[in-house]
């Protein structure tokens, strides 16, 4: 791979020429230098590489590919925009998109409101602390297969918590099918995913907190300001940013969702619960329909991208 | 929140300028307490169901188990080919991660203390590549992988992963690696040590709490991912536990209680590993943001 005994020399010589270069001759000095740039080259070539096959070319060959009729398998032929009117007359993808809209709006609402509600008390709590976070990162820990497969268990109304109700007496839960249900299938699926992840906002938003400047904590409870004030006009502004990057988080994840739906409900019941990238992975590999699946993909990365463009610029224009 | 418990609140802040002890605070314990029931609930239960026979499950859905049945976990690690599932998985996780430390290493010692050229315009692909939603790519590359014969094969998952992680973990191994001082290196040389063996055997183990952060971060995202794995391995005997326990969760929907069992074969070695290194875990996935 790389020459060993070119680099060797080629390494010494161009530290020793920090020293020597200021008074030899200039053409050696950039000799040394091109040399010792070739090996940075290398150094990054593994990584560019891997990249470049697994997720830089394949994203860019898609622009060209959502012009052809493309199957996956045999040539594609040019078929200029069909597939991009296609897609904007498409009622599934865009009842689709509609999912993805609400499941990305609750994403991003609550776990980031009881993330901070929560990380905000754990900063106030003398002792426990600790274990509290503890035990709230656990569901971000589990992998999401078993998630599903827990809350599948504890809201099937024949082994979940409503057989549990009935053998009290409760029986309203007795025919409630969380899954099953048009109106329930989606809400169930991002209440969740919810679950899973609002640990994770709140340990994280903790931590931020802890990197807020204890003077100005200190001098805001001098002046007075009450809890509230304390929490909006110190904790707030002090962890801005990384309430801006849980923000675009969460929208990224809200947009790109895939295993939750996925593993729950794979979509239904009648595309309830369907989401954009069950729906490509459906048409493109399932389907075969490759070249309108890319089409359907670079919406979706416009999409995600445009989202998270506004939420830079207006971040920026705060700042400034 | 309340306004009576805000009010509580405030007297504990303004009684006393450091936060609360448990006496002064107890609405925030009632809250916290009552998040924790919520995030453990579930969990406790898994836990109970994986000890009950398929009887008692049929009795007493949520309780704890009264005659626990501690075959459960042998029965459902046979039934489930769990065995097959976590030893693919292994192999995968070992080499995303050190595959991900070979590429991501270089890199970042390239970026941080190397004369790259074109530096900035690299660190901005890196950028762009990390806030790529996969749909951009999964068609094309599917196809490819087809053509390349990397579909149904281990080494096609474990490149795929490699390729998603490197790029967070360039960026996050870069800040470490700009701390270090630059004359180990020059003395390295000057020993007569190549680029490589500065790289390899001086600098990067310096860094070694990143690099600990990034393998977590990999290893805990290679153990769980879902989507490439259902969608690049269709050979049963390839299957990561993901994908196992999903089909024989799917296939064996009667066997709630041996399903738990396999979850929780899944899920404690995890549990174990966070409670160990809390710490590197959290700043580790704060700085990543990859898991959707």
């Amino acid at each position: 791979m790389i020459d060993s005994s070119d680099v060797t020399t080629g390494a010494a010589a161009a530290s020793n020429s920090r020293v020597a270069g200021r008074r030899r001759n200039r053409p050696r000095r950039s000799l040394l230098q091109r040399r010792s740039r070739r090996v940075a080259l290398l150094f990054f070539l593994p990584a560019i590489a891997v990249n470049l096959l697994v997720i830089g070319g394949p994203a860019v060959s898609s622009i060209g590919y959502s012009f052809t009729d493309w199957n996956g398998i045999s040539p594609p032929n040019f078929i200029g925009l069909d597939n991009w009117q296609r897609m904007l007359t498409d009622d599934v993808f865009w009842s689709t998109m509609r999912n993805n809209a609400v499941y990305l709006v609750v994403l991003v609402i609550v776990p980031t409101a009881l993330g901070l509600l929560g990380a905000f008390l754990l900063t106030r709590v003398r002792r426990g602390s600790t274990v509290f976070r503890a035990i709230y990162f656990i569901p971000f820990l589990l992998i999401s297969v078993v998630v599903a497969q827990i809350w599948r268990n504890l809201l099937s109304p024949e082994t979940g918590i409503a057989s549990a109700l009935d053998a009290i007496g409760i029986t309203w839960l007795n025919d409630v099918y969380f899954l099953g249900s048009q109106e329930l299938a989606l809400p169930t699926v991002i209440g969740v995913h919810v679950w899973s992840f609002i640990g994770f906002s709140m340990v994280f938003f903790f931590a931020a907190i802890k990197t807020v400047d204890p003077a100005l904590v200190e001098a805001a409870r001098l002046d007075g300001v009450g809890v509230w004030g304390e929490f909006w006009h110190v904790v707030i502004p002090g962890i801005r940013p990384m309430l801006v990057f849980s923000i675009s988080f969460a929208v990224i994840a809200g947009l790109l969702v895939y295993d939750m739906p996925r593993v729950l409900t794979g979509g239904g019941p009648a595309g309830s619960s369907d989401v954009a990238a069950l729906l490509i992975n459906r048409t493109s590999i399932v389907g075969r329909e490759a070249g309108y699946g890319t089409t359907l993909a670079l919406t979706l990365t416009l999409i995600s991208g445009v989202v998270i463009g506004v939420i830079t610029y207006l971040r920026r224009k705060e700042e400034n | 929140m309340s306004t009576s418990s805000l009010r509580r609140l405030k007297k504990a802040g303004s009684a006393d300028p450091r936060p609360g002890g448990s006496g002064r605070t107890p609405i925030a314990y009632v809250i916290l307490v009552f998040f924790a029931i919520v995030a453990a609930f579930p969990i406790v239960v898994m836990f109970f169901n994986a000890l009950k026979s398929s009887a008692e499950l049929a009795t007493n859905p949520i309780g704890p188990p009264l005659s626990p049945q501690w075959g459960n976990f042998a029965e459902a690690w046979e039934r489930g080919g769990i065995g097959q599932g976590l030893f693919n998985t292994a192999i995968i996780v070992f080499f995303t991660v050190v595959g991900t430390w070979i590429c991501a290493g270089l890199a970042a010692y390239a970026l941080a203390r190397l004369d790259l050229p074109f530096k900035s315009g690299f660190q901005t692909y890196l950028f762009v590549i990390i806030s790529l939603p996969v749909q951009s790519f999964i068609v094309p590359l599917f196809f490819l992988w087809v053509k390349l014969g990397l579909v149904n094969t281990l080494q096609g998952l474990i490149l795929i992963y490699i390729a998603l992680n490197t790029p967070f973990a360039v960026l996050l191994l870069r800040t470490f690696l700009v701390n270090i001082p630059k004359e180990l290196d020059e003395a390295a040389r000057l020993d007569g040590a190549n680029e490589l063996q500065v790289a390899g055997r001086v600098i990067l183990p310096l860094t070694w709490p990143g690099l600990l952060t990034v393998g977590l971060v990999v290893g805990l995202a290679a153990y769980g991912e879902l989507q490439f794995a259902v969608t690049f391995i269709l050979d049963p005997a390839l299957l990561p536990i993901s994908t196992t326990f999903l089909n024989f969760s799917q296939g064996q929907t009667q066997l709630f209680n041996l399903i738990n069992a396999a979850s929780v074969i899944i899920v404690v070695p995890l549990i174990i590993l966070f409670l160990f290194m809390q710490r590197q875990f959290v700043a580790g996935l704060a700085s990543s943001g990859t898991k959707g």
